[in-house]
């Protein structure tokens, strides 16, 4: 029998970014009686512990429920969130790093000019954030509603000193809005949010993302605040620009069909963990985990005919708080396959299943699938 | 294309600007409130534009108001029914005539005082600055002439004097004919010659059945009856009015009590029986005898005619009396009667002379009950300035002729103490009440926006020690404290910015204690904003803090700020107000100031001493809070439905 293969990201050339171990604990406020009996100050944990690696050019989607930590691995990625612990490892395109005046600063954790992102200081990241832009799920609370359009767009632009003047500016913004289809851009540029509907708003969100010509952008559900009828649209046009740039997304979605047409690979999470990661087509076809299974049991059938076959419940009650995370495996008082082999009992619920890789480019966190 | 629909950021900000007027105008409180506000603001652009600079120190000094009465209604009151008679301050400073003759030159400047109420005014006085003519290097000084003439032709004569020149060259200033302060400068205005007139004017002498036909005491009566009346004029009323007045009705009667007589005839009869039953001379002592009988005779003869006795007979029985017992004394002398009979003889006589003498100079016996009332029509007043031996008198002398009469109201809001007139310090008061009420309201809310953002932004330690410090000065009562800070700052500031300092400390005080509120909100509103998404969005572009401040959440406290620096602008308006009725005065001509002078006077029941101020303290809050409310309405879109 041979050594089970621990998941490990890999660092290499095609590696825009690798995560590892990345934990996010957000601590909670002690009222006056918890100070006056000392207790433990109590802790969210939505990242409890997250690795992964992006590969250039690719969409990655970090798929989920809800509360798992989704967004929180996003934002500690643009360095929004505090990270407890872990790193980030980030490839820079190349024409952001000619003209940055630290690049002798960063430190370099491999051959091809991967950044620690974690253990830079604030003033040598900003030049990378022209790098790292993100797409934000609410299109109607992340544009601030008392500015225009061009304010909003060329907010990027003033703060990275891009443009010298105003008209020089007004042509970047005409260009961004042009390349997302609010046209006649001069019209939609003084307009205030308020004016525009939800897919506009999300058009002029992609466009802010874009106006620093990112390389990796983060898309935080893009499309899941928006009617059905305009997500396709505004998919496209992502998967559009992602041809002209040559950009790599990092998908963030609840949406397993959404994933699977849209990314190359995928990573399911479950109260702050991955606990499946792999080829996105293979892994939502053919799940592995346990709550990987349930999630795609839970897609809508497409098909009108099967609809009414009701399926048995391949989960069970609800997610527990992050901040009283379950011993052992995270998922196990939601397991169903624990039920049937209850001979993992003892195990589930004591350790924790590492990511280990089951075939080829397939990893799992379960004791399933682990052989002892 | 997009540079045609660029707006300059300045009409962008003055668009805004003019779509909240036009919200404003909208609601009917904001209309209100905008026609309050342009008023006030109009007030207070007159104030400072005619205001001049020494009237902050002197309008408190009574020499500044001398022109003016003291404590009248406005002159609008004679509409509602009140009797006023009108003010005057009438300038000349042009002749009305001139006249020429050989030895002298006369300028004559003349005024029509219309008196058409049944009250007199308080005073009349001209004030004359003029000049000394230079003629052949010899500086020739006026004489200076004010006459009043009345209605009824009687002309008063109110001042005539020769100038002294004062310094060589320069013009006299002084002020001539006071009605009011003759009464101390008697050889200037000469009541005695007013009094006669009206008498002789309005025939009031003692009739022929009261004074008798002696000419002698026809004239004493009539001389008693003149110096009574002018006596009583003097004391009881004032003395101006003798010139404004005329007598409606008169009685003078004779004194018919007969108390004295009989004692005066009771004790010549007891001299009778001490001299009959004393042991001297029989011929001396017959002599006597008979001389007190004529005494008593003479005086029991006025008791039994009391009531048809004239002055004049009763003057002659009571003189014809004291000339016999006049010789009985001289008798008693000669017949060597006792020492202590002929004192008595003598104390007699003393009395009954004093009783002639005070009959003849009081009004013991002459008791003159004269009615007058006010003269009603046009008064002239003349000035008749005159230089002597003048060859080449100008045409047009360069003098200037005040000519002023105090009436019974003044102006359009009327008069407090020392004739200040509350009209003029109610509108010099505006500004004063809008800079503090501004400066307060601009430095604690922006101290409050301050604090606020800080503390919300940033948290932590500072947020902590703002919070505690607002909490602090929120739990310290104020006015105790603005009580002591106050009357330290009056002991101890001094000079010329006495009282700039003093209410630059009230306002410090309130600013100090005024930001806490505003910290509280803004930090919330902060805290609130600091969450929204499109500020992670703007971190996520890598906007500093400073950015996010400035330009997303700043834009959005200062609108609330604005309503809330409104709502300030009056508290520290009328706390100035009330510090200064609590005597914590300062010095200047605010609002407040008019209402504490009224306090110290304590006339409070003078009606337009305390309504002007106090109405302006009212409207201007009302107008702060009504802007307020107007501008709370755009700000909060919430309440747009209400
Ligand atoms: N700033 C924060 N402070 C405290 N808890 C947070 C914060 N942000 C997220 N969380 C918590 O962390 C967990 C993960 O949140 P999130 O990353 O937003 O999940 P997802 O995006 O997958 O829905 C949730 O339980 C959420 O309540
Ligand atoms: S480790 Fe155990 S509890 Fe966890 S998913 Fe697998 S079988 Fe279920
Ligand atoms: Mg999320």
């Amino acid at each position: 029998m041979s050594e089970v293969q621990v998941y490990k990201p890999v660092l290499d050339k095609q590696t825009k970014l690798v995560v590892n171990g990345l934990k996010v604990y957000f601590p909670l406020r002690k009222s006056f009686v918890e100070v006056l009996m000392r207790k433990p100050r109590l802790y969210v944990r939505a990242v409890d512990g997250v690795s992964f690696d992006v590969k250039d050019g690719e969409v990655f989607a970090l798929a989920g429920e809800s509360g798992c930590g989704k967004t929180t691995t996003g934002k500690a990625v643009l360095k929004l969130v505090e990270t407890t612990s872990g790193s980030t490892y980030y490839l820079p395109s190349r024409g952001i790093m000619e003209s940055n005046p630290y690049y002798a600063l960063y430190k370099k954790v491999s051959e091809y000019g991967h950044i620690d992102l974690q253990g830079i200081p604030d003033k040598l990241f900003k030049p990378l954030r022209r790098d790292i832009q993100m797409i934000w799920q609410d299109p109607y609370g992340s544009l601030n509603p008392r500015r225009t359009i061009f304010e909003i767009l060329s907010e990027a632009l003033e703060i990275h000193g891009v443009g010298s003047t105003k008209s020089e500016r007004e042509d970047i913004v005409a260009k961004a809005l042009e390349e997302v289809k609010l046209t006649p851009a001069s019209e939609f540029m003084y307009r205030y949010p308020h004016m525009l509907s939800g897919g506009q708003r999300q058009r002029v969100g992609i466009a802010r993302a874009l106006i620093l010509k990112p390389s990796l952008i983060v898309a935080d559900e893009p499309v899941s605040m928006l009617d059905v009828s305009i997500r396709a649209e505004i998919l496209q046009l992502m998967m559009e620009l992602k041809k002209i740039h040559g950009l790599t997304y990092i998908f963030i979605t609840h949406d397993l069909a959404l994933a699977r047409y849209i990314s190359n690979r995928i990573a399911i999470m479950y109260l702050g963990k991955i606990v499946e990661l792999g080829d996105a087509r293979r892994v939502i076809e053919n799940p592995y985990h346990p709550y990987t299974k349930a999630l795609v049991e839970a897609i809508p059938e497409p098909n009108p005919e099967r609809r009414h076959v009701i399926k048995e419940p391949s989960i069970k009650g609800e997610v527990p708080s992050p901040i009283n995370v379950p011993t052992g495996c995270r998922f196990h008082p939601r397991c169903v396959a624990l039920d049937q082999h209850p001979e993992l009992e003892e195990l589930c619920k004591k350790k924790e299943p590492p990511l280990i890789e089951i075939e080829p480019g397939r990893y799992v966190a379960c004791w399933l699938y682990t052989k002892k | 294309m997009a540079a045609s629909i660029r707006r300059s950021r300045i009409s962008r900000i003055s668009e805004s600007f003019k779509i909240a007027i036009s919200e404003i105008w909208r609601q009917t409180p904001g209309k209100a409130a905008l026609v309050l506000f342009i008023l006030l603001v109009a007030m207070a652009v007159i104030a400072v534009v005619t205001i001049t600079p020494d009237f902050l120190v002197k309008w408190e000094s009574a020499s500044y108001w001398e022109d003016n009465p003291v404590v009248v209604p406005p002159c609008w009151v004679n509409s509602l029914g009140y009797k006023t008679a009108k003010t005057a301050q009438i300038y000349f400073t042009t002749p009305s005539s001139m006249e020429v003759s050989e030895s002298e030159v006369r300028y004559i400047y003349t005024y029509n005082y219309t008196l058409d109420v049944n009250e007199a005014p308080k005073d009349l006085y001209v004030k004359a600055e003029v000049p000394l003519l230079c003629e052949e290097g010899v500086f020739k000084a006026p004489t200076i002439r004010v006459t009043v003439e009345r209605p009824d032709g009687i002309v008063v004569l109110a001042w005539d004097m020769v100038i002294e020149p004062g310094k060589t060259g320069e013009n006299v200033t002084l002020t001539c004919g006071s009605l009011l302060s003759a009464k101390t400068s008697k050889e200037t205005f000469r009541l005695a010659e007013v009094t006669s007139a009206i008498m002789d004017k309005y025939n009031i002498t003692v009739p022929t059945e009261i004074a008798g036909t002696n000419e002698t005491y026809v004239i004493t009566a009539n001389s008693i009856m003149r110096t009574t009346i002018r006596t009583e004029l003097e004391n009881k009323y004032l003395t101006i009015l003798s010139v404004f007045v005329k007598p409606i009705s008169y009685k003078i009667s004779l004194n018919r009590n007969t108390t004295t007589l009989e004692v005066f005839s009771k004790q010549i009869n007891n001299l009778k029986t001490t001299f009959l039953d004393l042991g001297i001379n029989i011929v001396l002592r017959d002599k006597i005898i008979e001389a007190l009988d004529y005494a008593a005779n003479n005086i029991t003869w006025v008791i039994n005619n009391i009531n048809t006795v004239t002055y004049t007979d009763y003057l002659i029985a009571m003189n014809n009396a004291y000339e016999n017992l006049n010789n009985v004394n001289k008798l008693a002398l000669a017949a060597s009667a006792p020492v202590d009979v002929r004192s008595s003889v003598d104390d007699l006589t003393k009395t009954l002379g004093k009783f002639i003498e005070v009959a003849t100079t009081t009004p013991s016996l002459i008791q003159p009950e004269i009615v007058f009332d006010v003269l009603q029509g046009d008064y002239r007043v003349n000035v008749t300035i005159t230089y002597y031996g003048v060859k080449n008198p100008p045409r047009a002398l360069s003098a200037k002729i005040g000519i002023i009469v105090k009436g019974g109201c003044y102006g359009i809001l009327g008069t407090a103490d020392k004739g200040v007139d509350i009209a003029t310090v109610v509108l010099y008061g505006t500004p004063i009440a809008l800079a503090i009420g501004f400066a307060t309201a601009v430095a604690s809310v922006f101290i409050g926006v301050i604090a606020g953002i800080v503390s919300g932004y940033y948290g932590g330690f500072i947020d902590e020690a703002i919070q505690r410090t607002v909490d602090v000065l929120g739990n310290i009562p104020l006015l105790p404290i603005l009580i002591i800070v106050g009357s330290v700052a009056q002991r101890t500031f001094t000079g010329e910015a006495k009282s700039l300092y003093i209410i630059l400390t009230y306002i410090g005080i309130l600013i100090i204690f005024g930001w806490g509120g505003t910290a509280i909100t803004v930090r919330a509103m902060t805290l609130s904003i600091k969450e929204e998404p499109y500020i992670e969005a703007a971190k996520a572009l890598g906007a500093s803090n400073t950015r996010i401040i400035f330009k997303h959440i700043l834009p959005q406290v200062l609108i609330y700020a604005a309503a809330v620096l409104v709502f300030n602008v009056p508290g520290a308006i009328i706390t100035e107000a009330g510090l200064s009725v609590l005597g914590l005065r300062h010095g200047w001509p605010t609002w407040g100031s008019v209402l504490s002078s009224a306090r110290a006077e304590n006339r409070f029941d003078v009606w337009w001493w305390i309504l002007p101020p106090g109405l302006m303290l009212s409207l201007t809050s009302l107008t702060f809070v009504l802007l307020g409310l107007a501008i709370e309405r755009i700000v909060e879109p919430r309440l747009r439905t209400l």
